[in-house]
């Protein structure tokens, strides 16, 4: 009996103690570091929602919401990388973009072409635009397949 | 092109880690502004890029500082037209040779963009020159940054 409630006090003992630390850590924390923390969080929650939205319906303006959400997250890690490495998550971010790179590029390209190109050398525009067409649907079916495996929650 | 590395050792508030973010960022679109000045694809493209960067800083800090959001805009605009000449360089490099018509019209759209980054870009330094300088300026550092608004009004003149 008495060497259980030693048990039970020291664990009681531990658990304050812990308790004590991490308000104590929560208290101490910089305010920079946790405005970083709140942001990283929120953007993190941008991309994962915005990837969700793409993988359940792959359109051309959710795979922009995408991109523009994992550009921001990016541009956000590199800021302070200093103050807040996450060289791996980074990585994924970037991967991520590259995967999606093809077939925003193409599609951009296409309407370009379309609304560019001179009535007289339409003929000569077709293949590419058939050409242009064909990457998009592909490059935007890669996109989905990869973005499907990736996860940006923690 | 990779972003220069921001320092941020010793920063202890929210307010000092904006103030060295853009502090870097606004630098590296200033040693980056002679893309504008060449015209040519891959100066203009990096200067693009470290326009985008600064902007995604401005309108993350405009949550911290709300004065941040008028030069947030301006750089929307002026990444706008950077985009538009870059999908033009970008049409211009595959686009077959026997389409000249075409390819003479891509090129004097392509001139006119860079011509409106330009003076958007005249537009958003005398924005930052205003106001928000002050906000992200560290003085105890003046002497070593690259510019100040002295040096930013030199390079401002110096734009086309």
């Amino acid at each position: 009996m008495g060497r259980r409630g030693d048990l039970t006090s020291n664990r009681i003992l531990r658990e304050g103690r812990d308790k004590y630390f991490r308000r104590t850590l929560a208290r101490n924390e910089r305010p920079a570091v946790k405005w970083l923390k709140r942001t990283v969080a929120k953007e993190r929650r941008a991309l994962e929602a915005a990837r969700r939205r793409f993988v359940s319906k792959p359109t051309e303006n959710r795979l922009h919401a995408v991109r523009t959400a994992g550009r921001r997250f990016r541009s956000l890690l590199e800021d302070v990388a200093q103050l807040a490495p996450s060289a791996k998550l980074l990585r994924r971010v970037k991967r991520a973009a590259e995967q999606t790179d093809a077939a925003r590029d193409a599609t951009i390209i296409r309407r370009l072409l379309e609304s560019s190109a001179d009535p007289g050398e339409r003929h000569v525009a077709q293949p590419l635009l058939d050409e242009l067409s064909a990457r998009e649907k592909e490059a935007t079916r890669l996109a989905h397949k990869r973005l499907r495996r990736t996860r940006f929650t923690g | 092109m990779k972003p220069e590395p921001v320092l941020l050792r010793g920063v202890t508030d929210s307010t000092e880690l904006a103030r060295r973010v853009l502090h870097t960022r606004l630098r590296e679109v200033r040693r980056l502004t002679g893309g504008l000045e060449q015209r040519e694809r891959l100066a203009l493209h990096d200067f693009r890029i470290a326009c985008k960067r600064f902007r995604y800083a401005l309108e993350r800090f405009s949550e911290l500082e709300p004065s941040l959001e008028a030069p947030a805009k301006s750089f929307t605009l002026l990444q706008d037209a950077l985009g538009e000449a870059h999908d033009r360089d970008v049409l211009l490099s595959i686009l077959p040779a026997a389409m000249a018509q075409t390819e003479h019209r891509l090129r004097t759209e392509r001139e006119a963009c860079v011509d409106r980054a330009g003076a958007l870009w005249t537009q958003a330094q005398e924005l930052l020159l205003d106001r928000p300088l002050t906000f992200f300026e560290d003085p105890s550092n003046h002497s070593s940054e690259s510019f100040g608004p002295d040096d930013a009004r030199i390079k401002h003149d110096e734009t086309p």
